[in-house]
């Protein structure tokens, strides 16, 4: 669809192929791209499993109609008509009716919201320290620039503190860079959702959790800033589940998604030093993130057998590393990564391992499967040099980890998906917080 | 915390018993006990962590507390 719209932008014209169950989703992101007469033909859903020869009639059936879609010329440019509200409205203060206005509007990710109010949207859009009508954007997936006025609103719903602010529009800029593709992330039916990674003094400032239960709920800076980015893909960039979010299941983390490194912790240098930045400055580091997988070392004691844990959850069947050349993410424990520096691991010697160790024989995919493998990960094959395995990235450096989580000897994997790297981004800190 | 649950229900039972915890998770034993019927209910704590240890160092950090756990169990 993104690319019909590109091509009819030149005055190409084209014939986008849906299947059925993804056809509403064409329409509505086409429309936000500003093309809503972008030619859809649609076939029966679903293909991937559809025999050949089903598929050769499904094709001759659809012909006719990409004939007319492309002898018709390009498609006019145009949007979908959108309800636009008052910027400030009276509403019944009743907590209950109040919360159903949100509801009714859609306004929400299913849970109640805080009411935004003139002043508590002041008070975060001062703590940012920008202009309330500088824009951000375009969102995807219907491509909507919003003011910080705007995505303050969205904060204040998710229930953050006006201090919470400088990070949330922090990850949310870093989502937008090219190299996250959030707007994959979204539409897909895959189980992805933007990670938000913490470094630097920030993390202690606001009292953003890096220890026990890192992933987990109770701690309202993480819950509430990762939850703010959701409601601004939502309720800015019209990330609809069932419209445009077509997620096979989703997954915990499309709620919130929002640790910190344990640095204090942690036996090596931070994700945010590693990536360039200085150990005083405060970062997000965001990509696309599956629900992460435990690897529990029982009975290991040693951080050889620790690592080869930790390499065994990767060479399993159908995580997204496999299919996509994003490369890995760890969050490991404390625990586990000072047993794995008295070993004599450092993270590059880590990374190191798993990249050359982390390789599952192309023997066991189906035919069909490595055909495919050497398209999406066609630069492993260009550049591993090992034509009969597929590695979970293309490159060591592609490899990242984090220290993060409390006692306990379990770590974990969080399988990575759509970016092409890790994004990480300085949080701006303007106003009084 | 399994350790505490099994403690416990030994207790109620008549069979004296204690657990092994790291100092880490003495906070929600405590809290466990309590919770359980058994508030102040002893216990042995060792450093965190142990999961790490070679079977000789394990070794000696139990024989440093097999004392106190003869003392907790036949007080």
């Amino acid at each position: 669809m993104a690319d019909g719209v590109k091509l009819e932008a030149q005055g190409i014209p084209t014939a986008t192929i849906c299947s059925t169950a993804f056809a509403g989703a064409a329409r509505v992101q086409a429309a936000g791209r500003g093309f809503a007469e972008l030619p859809i033909v649609e076939i029966p859903h679903p293909m991937h499993t559809a025999s050949r020869s089903l598929i050769e009639d499904r094709a001759s059936d659809a012909a006719s109609s990409i004939a007319r879609a492309l002898l018709k010329g390009a498609a006019a440019r145009g949007a979908l008509g959108e309800e636009i509200l008052e910027d400030r409205i009276e509403l019944d203060a009743e907590p209950a009716a109040l919360q159903e206005f949100f509801f009714a509007h859609g306004w929400t990710d299913g849970l109640p919201v805080t009411p935004p109010t003139a002043d508590s949207v002041a008070a975060m859009v001062a703590a940012s320290g920008r202009d309330a009508h500088e824009t951000i954007g375009p969102i995807p997936p219907r491509m909507r620039t919003a003011t910080i006025e705007k995505l303050a609103v969205n904060a204040v719903m998710a229930g953050c503190r006006p201090a919470y602010f400088p990070v949330v529009l922090a990850a949310l800029e870093a989502v937008l860079d090219d190299n996250i593709r959030l707007y994959g992330i979204q539409t897909a039916t895959n189980t992805s959702s933007p990670l938000i990674i913490v470094n630097g003094p920030i993390v202690k400032e606001l009292g953003l959790n890096a220890r026990g239960n890192v992933f987990g709920q109770g701690n309202r800076a993480n819950a509430t800033i990762g939850r703010a980015l959701q409601l601004i893909q939502r309720n800015v960039g019209g990330d609809i589940p069932g419209e445009t979010d077509m997620a096979t299941h989703g997954h915990a983390g499309k709620f919130t998604f929002c640790i910190a490194e344990n640095e204090d912790e942690s036996p090596w240098e931070p994700l945010h030093v590693e990536r360039g930045f200085k150990a005083t400055d405060s970062t997000v580091t965001v990509i696309g993130g599956s629900s992460p997988q435990n690897v529990f070392t029982y009975g290991c004691e040693t951080g050889a057998e620790i690592l080869d844990h930790l390499i065994g959850a990767l060479t399993g069947l159908g995580h997204n590393n496999i299919i996509f050349p994003t490369g890995p993410l760890f969050a490991l424990s404390p625990e586990h990564a000072q047993t794995l520096a008295r070993d004599g691991y450092d993270k590059q010697r880590i990374k190191q391992e798993m990249f050359t160790r982390a390789r599952i024989p192309l023997t066991r995919f189906a035919a069909r499967s490595v055909i495919g493998l050497h398209h999406r990960r066609s630069r492993w094959f260009e550049i591993a040099n090992d034509p009969d395995h597929i590695g979970v990235a293309d490159r060591v450096g592609d490899i990242n980890i984090v220290v993060a989580g409390g006692a306990g000897i379990h770590s974990q994997f969080v399988p990575t998906s759509f970016s092409y790297a890790p994004v990480t981004r300085l949080i701006r800190r303007g106003g009084a917080a | 915390m399994c350790s505490v649950h099994d403690t416990v229900e030994f207790e109620k039972r008549g069979v004296p018993a204690t657990v092994f915890l790291t100092q880490i998770f003495r906070n929600s034993a405590i809290t466990q006990f309590r919770n359980k019927g058994m508030d102040g209910h002893p216990y042995i704590e060792l450093p965190h962590p142990v999961s790490n240890l070679t079977p000789a160092q394990m070794h000696e950090l139990t024989l440093e507390h097999v004392g106190e756990m003869v003392r907790q169990l036949t007080d």
